[in-house]
Parts: structure tokens; C-alpha cells; sequence
């Protein structure tokens, strides 16, 4: 359980790693991602591509260096075999033809025996013949025997007397038999037999010994060393004492180890072996007769990337790989990743504002192409849905205005005929005209043709009826004071703005004084801007009440209109903007101000027109 | 790193990496084909003593991929004369040369100059001059081997010490080796209560050293402290009617047949296969990677007598060549 835990563990991990890698490319861009995922994939492809070739050419070069090595053995098996042979037969030869049936008492061996050597001594050091007590019979080359030699120690002679039916080859060593006089030593081997010897009719054992010149062996197993591969072949007995080494001296004294005495234990084929931490493989041939062992002996990396200038032309090959995947996967990707990026800006072009539909990018691949277009499409769609909700709103405005516009005419219209019935009725005749002449002047500059928007001068045409109709119906309880500056007469106004808020001076400010009212009306131009103001000596307001005037949509009027401040305020800032409409100041038994603040704008048709169109954005001015 | 970078710095650092590598190839390639030159100047170059301390020099270069010559020398008459030799080998444009000082004088003088030219090997020295020309030294420990004399030299001396006469004799008494061998002899037997009756010390070989030999009192042992002065010992033993005992240091064939005849009692063979394969080993492998400090081996030497001349391993030692 712990170990399937763990395991778990282990997965999802990976796959978070996994997930984490794959959230990071998506954060580098479609073509950062399309192009390490391409160049991924690709890498492994090749990389797993090159290890399976890798390994087949490794067998394949594993077999054919094999079979061709087994050709190279077999050949030189058969050059040993036939050499050895020849050896043989010329022991024979010596023996049969020459030592047999001879009587050594009355029969002299040197001379034939010399003939023999002569013959072949290319391949011989020398021929000797022993009697069973180790004495010289004969020996060609004629030489003197070493005195302290006694031959029956020598290995060659007691093999040879052990087992007497067969031949025996030795391994290599200095012979040591006769006099070196002339300073030479030989490397032989030796092949040795036992021979029937009469001695004056007397038969007796004897050895014949054919001491075979080792170069002739060296020189043949040299030859099969002397190509530049790694490859070597050896050369050793059944009992794995080495015949040949190509690196014997090495081995002699220390410097070099090889797998001798477990290799003669082999049967004959190809083994794997690992040797002094090598891995290698070992060919084994046994030459007939000796028992001795032909070995080949190949290391592994002679099959793989053995040397340090292959691995490093791998290195390469890699890496190069690599390079050109990554520089056409660029360009691949580029290719394929270019206008989804184009159409990419076209919508963050979008993502900035109102776009042109036109600068939407068209191109590509036919599903690229329409996507653009597609989204073209919609951005005309868009651009014609904000066109449709702009004029809506705008209409919504105007209809708005008009509405508050409207809003005012049947409130005033009620209190001013309220007046007129109310003088009719006291038979004030000549008030009643003047009412009815101020209400129509009133009603004149009201209606304005349907503008909105008038001139100051106008405006105060109107207050001034306005006033005039108040102050009869209030019998003079008040007084009016104009101060007006000439120069913001000319300028443009909403319309109707001064008239609620002296009405409102009156309800909530004189009202209440008797005849102590006053009711100041002021216009003055500062700067760019042109401030109205209606003060009143009434009760005035505490600030909690001022604050809440011009916010309060919902207060109910307790008298007037029932329009109050916030109309005008309204008009003013969906005509002029925000930062434009009434300033309240109150002190409770001082009295109020209420200031107009617009913009001044000089009254002319082209102005009104603008302003009528409610576009005004403080561009159109003087 | 930006993004936009990262790509250019990636397929950079790609081709700057194959670059190298190929750079690396390049030189490995070259490595393999030029063939390095080693030469091997040695006092009197084809001497049979030299048989294997070439077989040795000669399986290195083989096992190292390097081309060895040894050059063709008579004996030396002084270090200018061999100076000469090592000047053609830079003239023909071997790498290094494996060189035995034919005396040790003057040495500094003579390898100083050589820096940046060739790499020395010195081999078979009694010196330890150290010059930043001389890659190494490769030699037998010749006072060690004086000692094995006189060790061997009391072995064979009669019961009675005092009544024996020792006579030493060197053909090649030039030669630091020879020296330092003579040397080892003469400390170790001090106190031993055997007189040495006489030396005879010749530097040009064994053109007349028999005759020297006879000219001097016959001693009860004779030591050979180099091969020429064993070569010369053997021969002049073989040559007496009363057998007298004979040891000596020497690798030659006819030092060895001596020992073989029963004439030289015993021989202190330095083993010199592996001087000649440790020296090109060490050489070559300083040409190649130039990385290894100088460094000093000394070889093992082993005593042999005429029973122990046929075993099997001290004839691979001694005869290498004639296989």
C-alpha cells in the first residue's frame, strides 16, 4: 500500500510538473509554444530514431566483425594446423625414416639426420635424439651439450616418457640443451616423442626431441595482430599457458593482464566476458591435435562509439540536429503562428477604443482568414450597436430636458392664472391687464419658438414678468433689486433657470417676513464663467438642509412648484456638464443665495444651435 | 532573459558549441595522424645490452601510437659529441628524445638550452638534475645495485674474508650509472673486512679491457660494475686455468652466456624492458597532453645465477628479443 501510495505520489507530482511547464509555455505565446513543443517532439523523434540505428548498426557491425574475425581465425587456424602438421610429419620423417630399425652401435644418424635439418630449417632450431638415460645420441646442428644439463628434468623429455603413444608440443621457452657459444639463445618449442632406439641388437626408449623455431609462430600470429583495429589475437595452451601474446613481455612483467586461464576452459565459438572492468567478446578456436587455444580477443566499444573522436562527431551530429530543427521549426512556426498574431493586435487594437473594421487583419490560412473576417463582422456590428446606444442616450437626454423643460410651464401657468382669477374676482382691473401683459410676455420668451436655450437678457425678461406678476400678487410686500453687468446679457442661458429659484426665494424666504422682504438679483461675468444670483433676506437654512437641496430628488415641496432647485440644477449640468449648475449659500435668519453658475457663451445662432444639440464640451466659447 | 532573446542566445550558444566541439574533433583527428617522433639516443646503440631495453621502448611505442627511432651512435667521447645527436633530433623534428647521459658532467650545461625545443627522457642516469627541458627519469637504482655486488661478493667470499682479494672493473666509468654503481659496491663493503685490491676503470669500453685485466693481479672475486666491464670480466675469467669467482651488473647476451658457461657466478640484471617502456610511456604521454610534472621512476633489478638463468620468468626478462 505504502509503495502504490508513493507511486502515486510520484505520478502526480510529474503531472503537476507537467501542468506547470505547459501553464508557462502558454504564458510565452502561441509561437514560443508551438515551437518548444515542435522542437520536443522532433528532438525525441531523432533521438530516439538515432538510438535504434544506433543499436542495429551496433549488431550489424558486431555480426560482421565477428564473422569476418572467425574468417580471420579459421585461416589462421588452418596456417598453425598445417605448420604443426608439417612438424609432425617431419618428427615422423626423422623417426621412420631415419632412426628406426638403425643400430646405433653400427649406424651413424648424423649424417641423415642432417640432411633432414637442412631441409627444413627454416622452420627447426635443431633435432636431437636421447637415449633413455638422457644421453645424446645425435643432434643436427652438431652441438655440443651443455655439461650441467640434465635433459630428463626438462618438462619436454619427462611429457614425452609419461606418455609415451603420443607427440607433445611444449610451450615456448629458451632452449637450454646446448653450448651458446657463438652468444645466441633460441625461443623454441618443443615437440618430442618417444622413439625405439637399438643399441647392438638391444632395443630401448629413447626421445626425439624436434626443437620448432617460436619466430615461425610469431610471425604468423604478428601478422593476423598487425591490423590498426582494436581487435588482438592470443595464442595459448589447454592449459592457458601463453604461447604468443602481442603484449607477452607486458604480461611477463606485470604491466598487462589477460584472461588466460579462463579462457582456455571455453568451448570453441564466441563468448562475452567482462575482464578488469571491460566489457569484451572472446572468439575461441582450438587447433587440433595440441589442444591449443586460439583466442580473438574484441572489446565492446570496438563495436560502439569507442573512440573519443566518434562520440564527439556524435556530439555534434546532435547538437547540429538540434540547430536545424530549432531554426526551421522558427521558421515554421512563424509561419504558421503569424496571422493569428496579426488578428491577435487587431483585437488588442480593440481592446484600446473604438476600432476601424477595416484594420482588421485578413489573410493566412483559409480558417485565419475567416476568423478575420468573421471578427471584422463583428466589430462593424459593434461600432453600429455603440452608434445606436449613443443617439438612444442622446434622444433619451433631450427627452429628458424637455420633459424638466416642460415640467415648469403648467405649475407656473396654474399659480399666475390663480393670481388673475384672484384679481378679476377684487375687480383690480388694471392689475389683472398687467398680469395678463407680463404673463404674455412671460409665456412669450417661455415658449422661445421651442428653444432651450436663450439669452441671458431674455432670461431676465422673463424674471422681471415673473417678478412683476409675484409682487402683484404680493401686493408690494417685497422689494426686487436688479444688478445686472451689461456684458453678460449676450450670453446663453437655459432657459427658465432664474424663475424657480426666485420663486423658491419667495416661498421659503420672504414669505415669512411681511413686508420687510428684499430680493436681490445679481449677473456678473468672472473670467470664462457667468454667475446668477437670487438673494433673499428670508429665513435662510441650515447647512444640513442647503446640502441636501440639490441631492434630494425625492424631498417633497412644501410649496411652489414643486420643481425646486434641483430642476435648474439638473438643466444647467445636462447642458453645460458637472462642473457647472447651483451654488447654495444659506445662514438660518440671514438669508439665502443661489447662484447660477454657466458658462459664458456668447448668444448667437450658431451657438444655440450647438448647445441646443446638447454637444456643448466647452469647445464652443466666445 | 527576455523572451525575444532567448532564442537568438539558444541558436548561439548551439553553434558556438559545435564549434568547439569540432575544434576538439579537429585535434583529436590531428593527434591521430601525426604521428609523434620519439628518439632514442643510447651510448653505442647497437650493443646487444640494449637488446631489451629497445623491446621495451619499442612495445610503448607501439601501445602509445608514437614513432620510434633509435638513433644509430657509436660511444660517445663526451656529452658535446652526444649534444650533437640530440641536435639532429631536433633538426629532423622528433617531440622528445629518451637519452642516456654518457657522463654526468656538464649535464646542466648542455640540456639547459633545450627547453621549447625537445622533451628529454633520461634513462639509466646516476643523476637528478632537474631542468624544466627534462620530462622525467626512468632509471635503475645503480647504488642499490652496488649493493647487491657486495652482498652477492660476500656470498661467495671464502670463510676467511680478510685473506680475500676483490678486484672491480668498469668498462664504461664515464657514465654516472657506472659511478653511482661503483659507488653502492664500495659503501656497502666497508667494514665488511674484504680488501678491494685494485680497480680498473675504462671509459671507452672493452676495446682493451681484457688485456688491462691480465696485467693486474689475479683477485679471488672479480665484480663487474657495467655490462662492458662484465663482457670483459667473463671473457678474461673464462680464459684463466684456475677458476676464479665473477660477478657482476650487465644484460648483454655474451654477459649472459658468461653466467651460462658457469664462468660468471652472478648476475644483477636491472630491469631494463621496463625502463625502455616506462620512458617512451612517460614521454609520450607528456607530448600529448603536455599536462604531467616531470616526474623520477626507478626500475627493479633482480640476481641471478646459472640455476635460476632458465626459469620461466627470468628468461622472458632476458631474452625478449629472440622469440
Amino acid at each position: 500500500m505504502q509503495g502504490s501510495s508513493g507511486k502515486n505520489r510520484k505520478m502526480n507530482s510529474f503531472r503537476s510538473r507537467i501542468r506547470r511547464v505547459s501553464e508557462t509555455l502558454g504564458r510565452q505565446g502561441i509561437q514560443a509554444s508551438v515551437l518548444v513543443s515542435f522542437t520536443v517532439v522532433a528532438v525525441l523523434v531523432v533521438l530516439l530514431l538515432s538510438l535504434v540505428l544506433y543499436n542495429r548498426f551496433t549488431q550489424r557491425t558486431r555480426v560482421l566483425m565477428t564473422e569476418s574475425t572467425q574468417q580471420l581465425m579459421s585461416q589462421t587456424e588452418a596456417n598453425l594446423e598445417d605448420y604443426l602438421t608439417s612438424m609432425r610429419r617431419v618428427s615422423d620423417a626423422m623417426y621412420y625414416d631415419v632412426i628406426k630399425d638403425k643400430d646405433l652401435a653400427r649406424d651413424n644418424l648424423d649424417s641423415e639426420m642432417f640432411l633432414l635439418y637442412e631441409a627444413n630449417k627454416d622452420n627447426l632450431v635443431s633435432f636431437a635424439l636421447f637415449k633413455r638415460d638422457g644421453s645424446l645420441v645425435s643432434a643436427a646442428p652438431i652441438s655440443a651439450m651443455k655439461a650441467r644439463t640434465d635433459v630428463r628434468e626438462q618438462q619436454w623429455f619427462s611429457l614425452a616418457m609419461e606418455k609415451p603413444e603420443n607427440l607433445h608440443f611444449s610451450t615456448p621457452h629458451v632452449q637450454d640443451i646446448f653450448d651458446a657459444s657463438t652468444f645466441r639463445y633460441y625461443w623454441v618449442i618443443s615437440l618430442s616423442r618417444i622413439v625405439e632406439l637399438t643399441d647392438r641388437g638391444v632395443p630401448m626408449r629413447g626421445v626425439l626431441l624436434v626443437d620448432m623455431n617460436y619466430s615461425t609462430i610469431e610471425q604468423m600470429m604478428e601478422r593476423v595482430n598487425s591490423s590498426n583495429s582494436y581487435q588482438y589475437f592470443y595464442l595459448c595452451d589447454s592449459d592457458g599457458e601463453l604461447i604468443y601474446h602481442p603484449r607477452q613481455m607486458r604480461i611477463s612483467v606485470g604491466n598487462y593482464k589477460e584472461n588466460n586461464l579462463q579462457v582456455c576452459d571455453y568451448e570453441d565459438g564466441v563468448h562475452e566476458e567482462k575482464f578488469n572492468g571491460e566489457r569484451r567478446l572472446v572468439i575461441v578456436n582450438t587447433i587440433s591435435y595440441t589442444g591449443w587455444k586460439l583466442v580473438c580477443v574484441i572489446p565492446m566499444n570496438g563495436f560502439q562509439l569507442g573512440n573519443v573522436s566518434t562520440r564527439i562527431f556524435t556530439l555534434m551530429v546532435i547538437l547540429a540536429t538540434i540547430l536545424a530543427l530549432l531554426v526551421v521549426n522558427r521558421v515554421v512556426t512563424r509561419l504558421i503562428t503569424s496571422p493569428i498574431l496579426q488578428l491577435n493586435r487587431s483585437i488588442q487594437n480593440m481592446e484600446g477604443g473604438r476600432v476601424d473594421p477595416d484594420s482588421v487583419y485578413i489573410g493566412g490560412p483559409a480558417e485565419i482568414e475567416h476568423l478575420g473576417k468573421s471578427l471584422q463582422g463583428s466589430f462593424k456590428q459593434v461600432n453600429k450597436l455603440m452608434d445606436d446606444v449613443l443617439r438612444e442616450q442622446d434622444e433619451r437626454r433631450r427627452s429628458e430636458l424637455d420633459a424638466l423643460q416642460s415640467q415648469i410651464n403648467p405649475h407656473f401657468l396654474y399659480n399666475t392664472l390663480d393670481s388673475i382669477v384672484w384679481m378679476i374676482e377684487g375687480e383690480k382691473n388694471a392689475d389683472a391687464v398687467f398680469m395678463v401683459t407680463q404673463l404674455a410676455s412671460l409665456f412669450r420668451i417661455s415658449l422661445s419658438r421651442g428653444r432651450t436655450v436663450i439669452s441671458i437678457k431674455d432670461e431676465l425678461v422673463h424674471a422681471r414678468n415673473y417678478m412683476n406678476i409675484q409682487k402683484v400678487r404680493y401686493k408690494d410686500a417685497f422689494e426686487v433689486y436688479w444688478d445686472i453687468e451689461d456684458q453678460v446679457l449676450e450670453n446663453c442661458t437655459v432657459k427658465l433657470v432664474l424663475q424657480p429659484i426666485l420663486e423658491n426665494a419667495l416661498y421659503y424666504g420672504i414669505d415669512a417676513m411681511g413686508d420687510e422682504g428684499e430680493i436681490t438679483v445679481r449677473g456678473e461675468k468672472n473670467g470664462d464663467d457667468i454667475y446668477l444670483s437670487v438673494t433673499d433676506n428670508g429665513l435662510g437654512m441650515p447647512k444640513e438642509t442647503v446640502d441636501q437641496l440639490l441631492v434630494d430628488e425625492e424631498r417633497v415641496h412644501k410649496h411652489g412648484s414643486g420643481v425646486g432647485l434641483i430642476n435648474v440644477h439638473k438643466r444647467i449640468q445636462l447642458r453645460f456638464g458637472t462642473e457647472y449648475g447651483l451654488l447654495i449659500k444659506s445662514e438660518p435668519d440671514e438669508g439665502t443665495t443661489v447662484t447660477i453658475h454657466i458658462p459664458a457663451v456668447p448668444y448667437n445662432e450658431e451657438n444655440r444651435r450647438f448647445l441646443e444639440r446638447g454637444k456643448w464640451n466647452g469647445e464652443v466659447r466666445r | 532573459m527576455k523572451k525575444s532573446r532567448l532564442f537568438p542566445a539558444l541558436v548561439i550558444s548551439l553553434v558556438i558549441a559545435i564549434i568547439f566541439l569540432n575544434g576538439i574533433m579537429i585535434r583529436e583527428n590531428g593527434a591521430n595522424t601525426e604521428t609523434i617522433q620519439i628518439h632514442a639516443i643510447i651510448d653505442n646503440s647497437s650493443d646487444n645490452r640494449w637488446v631489451q631495453f629497445i623491446a621495451g621502448m619499442r612495445q610503448a611505442a607501439e601501445d602509445q601510437n608514437v614513432k620510434l627511432t633509435v638513433m644509430p651512435t657509436g660511444h660517445f667521447a663526451d656529452l658535446a659529441e652526444e649534444k650533437t645527436m640530440i641536435d639532429r633530433s631536433v633538426r629532423e623534428g622528433a617531440s622528445g628524445v629518451i637519452l642516456q647521459l654518457c657522463e654526468d658532467t656538464d649535464v646542466h650545461e648542455t640540456l639547459q638550452n633545450l627547453y621549447g625545443q625537445i622533451y628529454v627522457e633520461l634513462v639509466n642516469t646516476g643523476t637528478d638534475e632537474t631542468l624544466e627541458s627534462i620530462t622525467g627519469i626512468v632509471s635503475p637504482d645503480h647504488k642499490a645495485i652496488g649493493a647487491e655486488l657486495a652482498a652477492e661478493a660476500l656470498y661467495f667470499a671464502p670463510e676467511t674474508p680478510e685473506k680475500c682479494t676483490i678486484g672491480v672493473v668498469s668498462g664504461e666509468a664515464a657514465l654516472g650509472s657506472t659511478k653511482q654503481s661503483m659507488q653502492g659496491f664500495l659503501e656497502a663493503l666497508q667494514d665488511k673486512g674484504i680488501g678491494v685490491i685494485w680497480t680498473l676503470e675504462q671509459e671507452d669500453g672493452t676495446s682493451n679491457l681484457r688485456e688491462m685485466l691480465e696485467k693486474k693481479k689475479t683477485p679471488d672475486i672479480l665484480v663487474a660494475v657495467d655490462n662492458a666491464g662484465l663482457e670483459a670480466a667473463g671473457e678474461y675469467a673464462a680464459s684463466l686455468e684456475k677458476p676464479i669467482v665473477v660477478i657482476g651488473t650487465g644484460t648483454s647476451t655474451k654477459a649472459i652466456y658468461y653466467l651460462d658457461s658457469g664462468t660468471v657466478q652472478s648476475i644483477v640484471v636491472p630491469e631494463d624492458y621496463i625502463m625502455g617502456y616506462q620512458s617512451v610511456s612517460d614521454l609520450a604521454d607528456f607530448v600529448k597532453k603536455n599536462t604531467f610534472t616531470a616526474r623520477a621512476r626507478t626500475v627493479e633489478h633482480r640476481v641471478i645465477h646459472q640455476d635460476t638463468l632458465f626459469d620461466e620468468e627470468n628468461q622472458e626478462i632476458l631474452f625478449p628479443i629472440q622469440r
